[in-house]
């Protein structure tokens, strides 16, 4: 068998969060009617002139600070010439030689610590196309297309990453980390499977022999896959499939693939022999975008934490490295823990719970823990009923689950169901005598060495408790009583 | 400089223009005409003069992110030749490229 190495690079587009779009006032509210969200300049009308949304700017640039990109002081925007039906203009408002920034990277974490750093190359602003709506199951046979151009002018940044990537998991990893750190930049909706985050994976395979530069191998791009396992589904189809063609002494094309959730393959997407020839020139309608020191610093004043820094808030808690990336990856599992560790101090336990019982039943109602119908409050109370031998961790799992149903706090829920575990010594020993009086003849075959008689006075005790007895103290109460009972006979 | 009749062609076909063989011929001849008056360009010493980008001494003016009124789908509709549930409606897209 041959060998190859893999060669990954992603491109993710990223729509920013604006209330109007890149050049016009139009609203990027998604799921509007069709074509209620659109004006002149996002119909390309002739003789309008676009004017840049100062918001899209600050996210942009938040963006690119947070991936450790150098802002460039001057950049400018050019038209990017195709024709498309979802492409009003027939041209692209977008970044081609000056991008706003350049040289940045993005650390991915593995088991707790850092394992690569891949480079991203670029990101630049550029505007959205509309939608297209295919009359028939497929592009392919359909009859024609309708278009909504409420998307086109919603504001997008491209964030081009180097080819650093070797394996569909290290894509995997760098797109997680890649939405760990958006996320908290609150500048997208960062959702994949309504196309506010989407990803384009180039793929190539080096063989060992190979000594030509990487952007002459020839590379397919995966387009617009709608989730990152997906992606992730799609590379390794896609390397399983360059390497057995070129095992086959047969080479690979450079073409654009889309991929097939069902099957789990990429298929061609014959794509126009000189799609590729967009004839970028410098946009007459836009002058340079010219950003000063001053606003740098500023946006760089108002970047929240970086995800290292939480991932170090965390594990100095006690978080272990797995559960780490969990709650890293839910902006609201965060903030949730957060509040529940200021009111009690085991933050272990707090994230045990949140993680297992509370995440189980989030999940179960479609729930997040930013909308969790328990509260930071609610599960703390919990624990502490718990911490104090109230509860057993087994009727805990019963109380949160009546308290999730039901919207009461643990300790109503608690009285409700008549729990509540008898740890009282004195209230479990008079049980003990009862039940030790009562069965007498069990008692002295446990004294004449059957050890397993005990089992069955437990067993009594706990019925007569209704299971609400903590066993270890039953079972050295006992011991205690029978011992009495012993030396006196 | 000396344009060849497929570079017409490409250029032809990337604009959506039609061009018959004869078309294109003469074409050659005239764009031809036009880059060779233009390389004149090419005799001036441009060492230390920087690209212009942009022909109006002006920065980028920028806008508040504030929702302006759209047009009504009437009015966004009214130019199209064909419409079908409030959207453009348009022919067939021959062989993919779906962005
Ligand atoms: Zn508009």
């Amino acid at each position: 068998m041959k060998h190859f190495e893999v060669i990954i690079g992603l491109e993710v587009h990223v729509e920013l969060k604006t209330r109007s779009k890149l050049f016009c006032g139009c609203s990027t509210e998604f799921g509007a009617d069709p074509n209620t969200h659109t004006c002149p300049v996002c119909l390309g009308m002739p003789g309008v002139l676009p004017v840049l949304n100062r918001q899209a700017v600050v996210y942009a640039a938040k963006a690119a600070l947070a991936l450790q990109c150098t802002i460039h002081s001057y950049s400018k925007f050019d038209r990017k010439q195709y024709f498309y039906p979802d492409l009003p203009k027939a041209y692209q408002i977008s970044q081609y030689d000056q991008p706003l920034a350049e040289y940045g990277h993005v650390a991915i974490v593995n088991g707790g610590e850092v394992m690569k750093t891949v480079g991203v190359r670029r990101i630049h602003l550029e505007e959205d196309a509309g939608k297209l709506n295919h009359l028939g199951q497929r592009l392919g046979d359909a009859k024609g297309s309708l278009v909504d151009l409420n998307r086109a002018g919603v504001p997008l940044i491209e964030i081009v990453s180097e080819p650093d990537m070797r394996s569909a998991d290290e894509a995997r990893l760098y797109l997680t980390e890649l939405r760990n750190i958006l996320s908290y930049l609150d500048i997208s909706d960062l959702r994949m499977e309504e196309g506010s985050m989407r990803c384009d994976a180039n793929v190539s395979l080096r063989p060992a022999e190979y000594v030509g530069s990487l952007e002459e191998l020839p590379r397919v791009e995966i387009k617009n896959v709608n989730s990152i396992r997906n992606v992730q589904r799609g590379i390794e189809y896609e390397v399983a499939r360059q390497a057995e063609l070129l095992e086959a002494g047969e080479r690979i094309i450079k073409e654009t693939r889309g991929f097939d959730d069902q099957s789990g393959r990429t298929y061609s997407q014959r794509s126009k022999e000189e799609a590729n020839d967009y004839r970028y020139f410098p946009e007459p309608d836009l002058p340079p975008l010219v950003l000063t020191d001053a606003f740098v610093q500023e946006v760089a004043g108002s970047l929240p934490p970086s995800t290292m820094a939480l991932r170090e808030e965390l594990r100095e808690a006690g978080v272990q490295p797995k559960d780490i990336e969990v709650i890293l990856s839910d902006q609201g599992a965060l903030t949730f823990w957060r509040q529940a560790t200021t009111l009690f101090d085991d933050a272990r336990l707090v994230t045990n719970w949140m993680l297992s019982d509370l995440s189980r039943l989030l999940n179960a109602h479609g729930d997040t823990f930013a909308t969790s119908p328990i509260s930071p409050e609610g599960l703390v109370e919990l624990l502490n009923l718990i911490k104090r031998g109230t509860l057993s961790g087994r009727m805990a799992k019963e109380v949160v689950d009546k308290m999730y149903e039901t919207g009461k706090p643990a300790e109503a829920v608690v009285k409700n169901l008549g729990m509540s575990q008898i740890t009282d010594g004195e209230a479990i020993k008079k049980v003990v005598e009862e039940v030790v009086a009562l069965h007498m003849p069990v008692v002295e075959d446990y004294l004449s060495g059957k050890d397993k008689a005990l089992g069955f006075l437990v067993g009594q005790v706990m019925k007569k408790t209704k299971g609400q007895a903590k066993p270890d103290v039953v079972n050295t109460t006992l011991k205690e009583v029978i011992r009495a009972v012993g030396e006196k006979t | 400089m000396s344009l060849s009749q497929e570079q017409v062609k490409h250029v032809a076909r990337l604009a959506r223009i039609r061009l018959e063989s004869e078309d294109a011929a003469r074409m050659t001849v005239h764009l031809d005409a036009v880059l060779e008056y233009m390389t004149q360009l090419n005799e001036l010493n441009t060492d230390d003069i920087d690209p212009t980008m942009h022909v109006i001494p002006l920065t980028m003016p920028l806008r508040d992110d504030q929702v302006r009124t759209s047009l009504p789908v009437e009015e966004a509709l009214k130019n199209a030749p064909d419409r079908r549930d409030n959207m453009f409606g348009v022919p067939r897209i021959m062989d993919g490229g779906d962005r």
